[in-house]
Parts: structure tokens; sequence; C-alpha cells
């Protein structure tokens, strides 16, 4: 380490600094603007009772303390675990399926997968309305169901066991789409003799799949994981529009229910405390994930 | 490729079969969509419901063009996402370069501070963003729909390892011929990363594409809404017209089907160079 | 769609404070606008509305305005009825919001705070006597007048005419009984066809239990009373139609009501809807489309109303030219307009003539007898949260998940604190 070589160096920095500079200034600066300085306010909102209309006061963490006592925020909390440890096992697990089965033996693959990508790209109310219509009392799922079964069907979207699974099969159609791509393109990485051993059928393809494709594919794995569970945190278009959270609070979710707290009971106060816990929440899972990743996913280099 | 090594117990054509009629139930929705898009408004939720009605009714297409003005909707969608998409790149591909190649004080620091917001909900900061919006003089116009989203860390993200799996000498090697930072970054980096960039151009055009609470809030008018939000307005006080609803929901669903089906070829190639796959 | 992945640290904080630091001042040096001083006086209202017909209709009346009083241009802002109440919330919290607003009788006591009293501002040839006293009441708040209507309505029954014919019923009469309707309603299912269309909306319910017990969901003080004995007894017999009964089918959870869905399709002969979507009805309809009174139970028949109106925000710069503005939209000739093109039927009750030309027949008789004993709603200042959890919770009730009283305690519970 010659004391040359250090001052180089750190002309370079320097160099590179000025650079930093120019090229990250619109971002830092839009970044700033619309992203921190909203946030900021949000948990400087979070404190007060801040109603809509009226007078605001200081209240320090009592919105946060209310917010724990109530009892519909817990079976909130429920509700939307029950939608993250459904949806997510259910969406790797369909989207991994069909993306090892899209295999190469499949003629116009690329159609297939362009073609369940779909409902990932139309607009959510469209998709969520025709599911209102499908799943409407005596509409195609019902008259299906009875013509099936014999019985009579389940009222699907006024059921409380039922709307919850309704939303969730919404989530589905909507959400495998997104992972079903990003384990294509991770298969279609992996060199080809292991593909070709994992889609021999006979004995011993389960353990092959198990043992060589997985880990191999265990980044896109650990990406598509982490990725679909914050945005299965965050599910709010498909119950609000599919059931208005309803039967009861049976598909109220998290997000839901601030959005009811801050824009229809005007709250902004509280619906700024439940945003931190979603936030909060969020974190946790994710700083878990890292953690935990050392342990099974295995990068190339 | 034409000599085929092992013979195969279940013939390709069987699973490719089983795959089709599996699609095709998974697009059920959409023939529903565009079935019920054709009925008369009173046989939609007759009992029992048949997928076609007593006439096709053209009619209802037309109706919906005429209830809302959709190709202004239409085209409102269209501009904010195409706007939106292009603004995030240009503003991401110099940031994530910052990123990737650049050593500077508070690098680490700065993209962890990036990387933490990427889980925040924008439910959390739709209030605040509105009340600074308007501060802005900008509510119910194009900028407020398109600006405040496009600063978000996941282009940057995205990019920035992308970048990193570019070779340095490429760059070196320039930079020995006397180019720019901005120079090297433009004439070496983007050229290579341009399917990255298709990817984040094609994204966040859907994000926007489908983005529903922010207009719900800041757009006042009819001639600023964006498609989600006119779907919402066939429902509600006075009266549900779902027929209408739904040759509106199929009107939006048409220019999809056909971006998706034009980029069939790249929407996995294109994830696989631009490392959102996760290597 | 989603965005995503992570890290999070301790040293997220500085950097964020930094960059909120420079953000705030950027937020500073935007100045404020200033209003024009062309002599003219530009006024921005703000109104619901669901098609581009409506909004055609409402620059019709906004011209109206420009023409009675030349200094002023109307410029209309417009949402759909469901978004149409978080934008007001959201724009009250600005000071650069519309001067005029749509408000609807059922909501002004939440938006109270948001409106200026109409007392002493109106022009002199705005007469109070023109209106129905009952809507004009129903946008009282406090005794300060906070809107004037231009549209109103009693809930009302609809029914199927070809229904009650192919059943062999006497069509109902509007001085017909619950009892007669229960009758009815029996003799109008089998199989897949149900008598009535039940759905979990306060607003609609609270009919029935005005003319079973002669209470309404908010007592004379303006406080929430829904776990009354009566009133939770009447909610029971309402969800029985739909459990021991069996004369109406069970209802979806969904944030927009299905009942008239239901009626339109033909698989309920009889719901109860308003006035104001009875012209689209019978348009969508392919059988004749009745109305009649909701029928009278052991406290007589009452009609609960409701309506619409506009009314002057408290932030606006120009009260005077508002206040004339106002009394245009809701004077004689925009209810002239709006009755007579069906979109309204007028508060004004020299207007409603031209709305009763162009409604199904026997509408007049209906609704003449539903006035003659009106009573206006009363509603609570965060009426939007009663009438959501009403609906969220009311569905279980009505689908027999769970009691009327449980449902009842539970929205009381939530919303009545």
């Amino acid at each position: 380490m010659s004391t040359h070589l250090a001052a180089r160096r750190s002309r370079a920095r320097a160099r590179d600094g000025w650079a930093a500079l120019g090229f990250l200034s619109p971002m830092v600066i839009g970044f700033g603007l619309f992203m921190v300085y909203p946030l900021i306010a949000s948990i400087v909102v979070s404190l007060y009772d801040w109603p809509v209309f009226g007078e605001r006061t200081f209240v320090g963490l009592d919105n946060y303390r209310s917010l724990l006592d109530a009892s519909t925020f817990w079976t909130v909390l429920r509700n939307t675990l029950v939608f993250v440890l459904a949806y997510v096992p259910a969406n790797i697990a369909i989207s991994l399926g069909l993306a090892v089965w899209i295999s190469p033996r499949i003629r116009g693959r690329g159609l297939y997968r362009a073609l369940f990508f779909l409902p990932a790209v139309t607009p959510l109310v469209a998709n969520a309305v025709v599911w209102q219509v499908i799943f409407s009392p005596g509409g195609f799922a019902a008259s299906t169901w009875s013509s099936v079964t014999g019985g009579e069907a389940p009222n699907f979207l006024g059921s409380s066991t039922w709307a919850m699974a309704v939303v969730v099969m919404l989530s589905l159609w909507q959400g495998i789409g997104y992972n079903l791509l990003i384990f294509s393109a991770g298969l279609d990485a992996l060199p080809e003799d292991v593909m070709e051993a994992a889609t021999l059928d006979g004995a011993g393809t389960v353990r092959r799949f198990w043992s060589i494709v997985l880990p191999l594919l265990s980044p896109s794995l650990f990406f598509a994981l982490v990725m679909t569970l914050i945005s299965s945190f965050q599910v709010f278009a498909q119950p609000f529009v599919l059931t208005g959270g309803g039967p009861g609070d049976a598909t109220e979710t998290l997000v839901t229910y601030l959005y009811r707290t801050g824009f229809e009971r005007f709250d902004m106060g509280m619906a700024s405390a439940v945003a931190w816990v979603v936030f909060g929440l969020i974190m946790l899972v994710t700083a878990l994930q890292f953690l935990g990743q050392r342990r099974w996913v295995h990068y190339g280099d | 490729m034409a000599t085929d090594r092992a013979p195969r117990p279940r013939p390709a054509w069987v699973s490719q079969i089983l795959l089709t009629v599996v699609l095709l139930c998974y697009l059920f929705p959409f023939v529903w969509m565009v079935a019920t898009a054709l009925k008369p408004a009173d046989e939609i939720f007759r009992k029992p419901p048949t997928l076609v009605g007593s006439r096709l009714e053209w009619a209802n297409f037309a109706g919906a063009l005429d209830h809302l003005p959709l190709w202004r909707l239409l085209w409102n969608s269209v501009f904010t996402s195409a706007l939106g998409a292009l603004l995030v790149v240009v503003v991401s591909v110099p940031a994530a370069y910052a990123f990737a190649r650049l050593r500077f004080r508070g690098s680490n620091a700065l993209f962890v501070c990036f990387l933490g917001t990427l889980m925040v909900p924008q439910e959390v900061i739709v209030t605040p963003m509105f009340l600074l919006t308007r501060e802005l003089g900008w509510d119910n116009s194009y900028q407020a729909l398109v600006l405040p989203w496009a600063f978000t860390a996941f282009g940057t993200f995205l990019l920035r390892q992308f970048f990193r799996t570019i070779p340095v000498e490429l760059e070196e090697a320039a930079m020995l011929d006397g180019a720019s930072r901005p120079r090297v970054l433009w004439s070496v980096i983007v050229p290579i990363a341009r399917p990255a960039i298709a990817v984040l151009a094609v994204f966040t055009f859907l994000t926007y594409w489908n983005s529903f609470l922010w207009p719900l809030v800041i757009v006042s008018s009819m001639d600023m809404a964006t498609v989600p939000l006119g779907l919402q307005m066939f429902l509600g006080q006075s009266g549900n017209r779902w027929d209408l609803l739904m040759a509106a929901a199929t009107l939006a669903v048409v220019p999809m089907v056909v971006v998706v089906l034009l980029l069939q070829r790249h929407l996995v190639r294109g994830i696989a160079l631009s490392g959102l796959g996760g290597r | 769609m989603t965005r995503t992945l992570s890290g999070g640290g301790r040293r997220t904080s500085a950097v964020a404070a930094a960059l909120a630091f420079m953000s705030l001042g950027l937020a500073a040096c935007s100045s404020d606008s200033s209003g024009s001083d062309s002599g003219t006086t530009e006024l921005t209202w703000y109104m619901w509305s669901s098609s581009e017909a409506e909004v055609d209709a409402w620059n019709q009346v906004g011209d109206l305005v420009t023409e009675r009083y030349p200094d002023i241009t109307m410029s209309f802002e417009t949402a759909s009825w469901a978004d149409y109440w978080t934008r007001l919330a959201t724009q009250a919290g600005s000071s650069s919001g519309p001067c005029i607003v749509g408000v609807q009788s059922l909501r002004v006591t939440g938006v109270a705070d948001l409106l200026q009293p109409l007392g002493d501002v109106l022009p002199d040839d705005v007469d109070l006597g023109d209106f129905d006293p009952s809507i004009l009441d129903a946008m009282t708040v406090d005794n300060e007048q906070l809107a004037l209507p231009y549209d109103f309505g009693p809930l009302v029954v609809y029914y199927n005419k070809d229904a009650f014919a192919a059943a062999g019923l006497a069509e109902p009469e509007p001085d017909w009984t619950v009892d007669d309707f229960t009758a009815a309603a029996r003799a109008l299912t089998s199989g897949d066809q149900y008598g009535f269309a039940a759905f979990p909306n306060i607003d609609y319910f609270l009919p029935w239990a005005v003319n079973m017990t002669g209470r309404q969901a908010v007592d004379e003080t303006g406080e929430l009373n829904l776990t009354d004995p009566d009133f939770v007894e009447a909610f029971q017999w309402y969800a029985d139609l739909v459990g021991t009964e069996g004369v109406a089918a069970e209802v979806p959870a969904t944030s927009n009501s299905s009942a008239l869905d239901q009626f339109l399709a033909g698989n309920a002969a009889m719901t109860v809807d308003g006035p104001w979507n009875l012209i689209n009805a019978q348009s969508t309809a392919s059988f004749d489309v009745g109305i009649v009174p909701v029928p009278a139970g052991d406290a007589g028949q009452t009609s609960v109303t409701s309506g619409s109106g506009f009314g002057i925000t408290q932030g606006c710069s120009d009260t005077e030219a508002a206040a004339r503005a106002l009394s245009v939209i809701t004077g004689p000739d925009a209810g002239e307009y709006l009755a007579s093109s069906g979109r309204a039927y007028s508060a004004r009750t020299a207007q409603q003539q031209s709305w009763y030309d162009n409604a199904v027949e026997g509408a007049q008789e209906a609704l003449e007898a539903a006035a003659s004993s009106a009573e206006a709603e009363r509603t609570t200042a965060d009426w939007t949260s009663v009438v959501s959890a009403f609906q969220q919770y009311g569905t279980q009730a009505i689908n027999g998940e769970t009691s009327a009283e449980e449902f009842l305690n539970t929205v009381q519970e939530q919303a009545g604190s």
C-alpha cells in the first residue's frame, strides 16, 4: 500500500463522487419529495388525533394503544395472516408446478406462459367484477356446483367460510402469472441436462426435482417468495372490490381496515397507525427471510 | 436436436392436451366476461345462468362508450402509463449505475434507505401524498397521476442488479479511450442493458395501468379519469349497470391481451436477462 | 404490480431525516396561487355522477347559472358515488377545495363541519316554502339549513306486475299491510323465484322498522339506537324472510346492493328502492314495474325520505356568488329541466308533475300517498361507517349465521361510539 496509490484512489473516489451526485440527484430529489417526505409526514399524522374536518390534537402513542385494544384489529390481523398462509404457499406451488409443466416438450411454450400471465396484467377491477358475477348467488359457480354435486351450492360470497376462499382464489388467479414467469426464466437458465433429468418420467423424478432442480432454482424461489409475501400482506383491491370486506369482517384485511379507518371514518391518525403496523409486520417478515436465506438459498457463485 | 435419446413413457401430446384444458379453464373468467358483455341487462343474473343470452346484445359496447367517455379514459391510462414507464427508466438508469459502479461516501447507507422503502405499502403515504400534490397545485392533472410514483426504488434496484453482471473491463476500455462516465453509461452500459430496461418499462407500465387507489384519490373530473376508475362508475347509487360494465371491462382487457401476445417471446427472456428472477 | 425486496437498517434514519429536511424546503418554496380579478368569478362545484349523460346534465344546469348571473362561470368536478365521499374527505383537508358541493341528506350530518349555514346568505328570491318540507328538514343540522335539495324521494316497494298477474294476485294498494306483503311474497315464491329481494342496507331496511315499530335507527336526540328490542325484533322479521319464511334469497357480501339486480333479472318479484332509479329500472326490465308505498305495520304507515342537494363549503372564498349560483342550481328552472328529462324527482313540489309525465303508470298515486306521511330519515355524523358496518355484518344476519341481536350489538358497538 503506497501512499501514491492511496492518493490516486482517493482522487478517483472524488471524481466518482461528483459523477454520482449528477447521476443520483434526479432520483434522490424525487425520492425525497415523493417518498421520504410523505413517509415522515405519515408518522407525524399517526401521533395525532387527526380528523379530516376540525381540530387536530397531539395524542402521542394513543392511536397505537387503542388500535391494539380494538378487537377488530386482531380479527383483521388474523384474516390477513390466514390470507397470507393460504395464498403464498399455493401461489408458489402452482406457479412452480406450471413452470415445470410448460417444459421444452410443450409446443408453443411462449404462448402458454403468456396466456397464464394474462390475468396479472388486466385491470384488477375488471377481474374482480367478473368474479363477482360468476360467484353471485345462482350464478355460474353455484349452478356448476349444484350440477356436479347434486346438492345445494354454498352462498360463495355470502358465507363467512367461503368468502375468504374466493378472495384467495381470485388473488391466485391474478397473482401466479408473475411468479410463473420468474420460475420459467429460472428454469430456462438451468443447464439443459439437468432439465432433461428432471422432466424424465419414472422412478426418482420427484427426488431428482427436489435434490437437483430445486436447489439450483433457489435464488428465483427466494426472490419470488419475498415479493409474494410482501404483496400478500398488502392485499387490498381483491377483497375491497369482491366482498367489501364482508360478510361481517370475514374478509377484512389490514389494508382494507386501514382504508375504512382513514377514508370512511375519516380518522387519519388511526389509519396512519395501522399503516405503520402493516409496515412493521412486513419489515419483520422480510428480515426473517433474509436471515433464513443462508440455510437454503444457493447462489451459483 | 433430431436424436431423441430416451424413450418417453408418457407421450408429449397427452401432457400438451391436459395443459391446454387447464389453460382453458384458467381463462374461463375472460370468456364469461365477454359472454356477459353480450347479454341483455336483465339476463345477467337470470337463473339458471347460460353462457349466451337470448340474443347477442352488441349495443352494450356502444352503450358503454356512450355512458362514459371510454376512449378518453383509455387514452389517459395509456398516456400516463407510458409516461410513467419512460420517466422511471430515465431516472433509474443513472441512479442504478451510480449504485452499481461508483464509489462515493454514503453509498451503502443511501442504498439501504432506498431498499427499505420497497416495503412501504402505497396506502401508508397516500394521504400525505395527496396533501403534497395539492400544495404543488397539481391535483387532477397528468403530472399528479405520474410523478409521485416515478421515484420508487424498484427500478433502481432491478437495474443495479443487472449492471453489476456487466464486466467492468468493457467500461475500463472505454474510459481509457477518454470517455466520460455519462458517455460510458450511454454508449456501453445502456445498449447491453436493453432487455433489463425493457422489462422495467413493461412492468412499470403495468403498475400504472392497474393502479387504483391513487387515481381514486387524486382524479376529480371525468376527463382525467383512468380505466379502473371508469369501471367503478358503472356500479353505484343509480343502479348497477352490469351489462355496460362487462362491455367496458372487455374493452379494457383487450389491449392487454394484444400486448401480452405480441410480447410473448420476450416476456420470459426479458426476465431472465434482467436478473429479476433473483440470479 | 408489486415492487420489492429489502434490507432495512439503522443507518436509514439519518439519511431519511436529511432527505426529508431537503424536501420540506422544496415544499415550502411552492407559493400559494391567488384568485383572478377579471370581473367574472369561476366557481368550482363538485358532485357525484355515474355517466357522461349525467355530467352533461349538470353542465347544462351550470350554464343556467351563467345565464342568470353572467358574472359567474361554473366549473364542474365529479367522481362516482362510492369515491365521492372519499374525495370530499381528502379535499376537506386542504383549503383549495370546491365552493359548492353535492350533499345527500343522509350524509349531511357527517359533513356538517364542512358546510356554511345558508340562513343569512341566500338571495331574496329563494322561498323555502316551495320545497317539500320533509327533505328540507333532512338537510338541517342543529337548526341550521346547510343545503338546498334538488331531488328527494320516499323509499317505495318496486313490484313485478307480470309476476303478480302470473300468480293470480291483485296488485298491492297504497294502504296495504305487512301481512298483505308477506302473503304476496309467499305466493310469489316458487323454486328459483323469490317473492322479495332483501339486502342489508340500513337505509332500505329502515322503512320496515319505522312502519312496524315507529322507531328510526337514530332517536330524536340524535343517538344511534340499534339495540332497542323493538328494532331488533323488526330486523329479525326481515332476516326471517330469508330464513324461516324462505321468501327471499340469501345475499352475497358485496359493496354494491344486489337487490335491484335480482329484481330486474326477474329472480325476485319485489324489492325496496327509491324513485330515482325508477325510470332506469323500467327501461332495463323485460316486465312491467309498479311501485307502491312500503306496507303499513303495527305503527302505521310512514314514509322515510332522503334526497340530495347542494351546500356551500366553509372554505369558499366568495360566499355571495356561491349563494347566488346555489339558488339557480336548486331553482325552478333547473328543477324543471331535471324533472322533465327524468333525472330527478324534484324537491320543489311545483316541478314534480314533469317527472310523473315520464314515470311508470301509478307512480304519481304511490308517491303522493307516500309523501303524505313523509318523515325525514335521521342520521349520525359518521353515517358512512354505520351504513358500511350494517351492510358487512348484516350479510351474516340475513344469511342466518348470526342473530339479529348479535348483529345489531356489533354495529352499535363499532359505529355508535
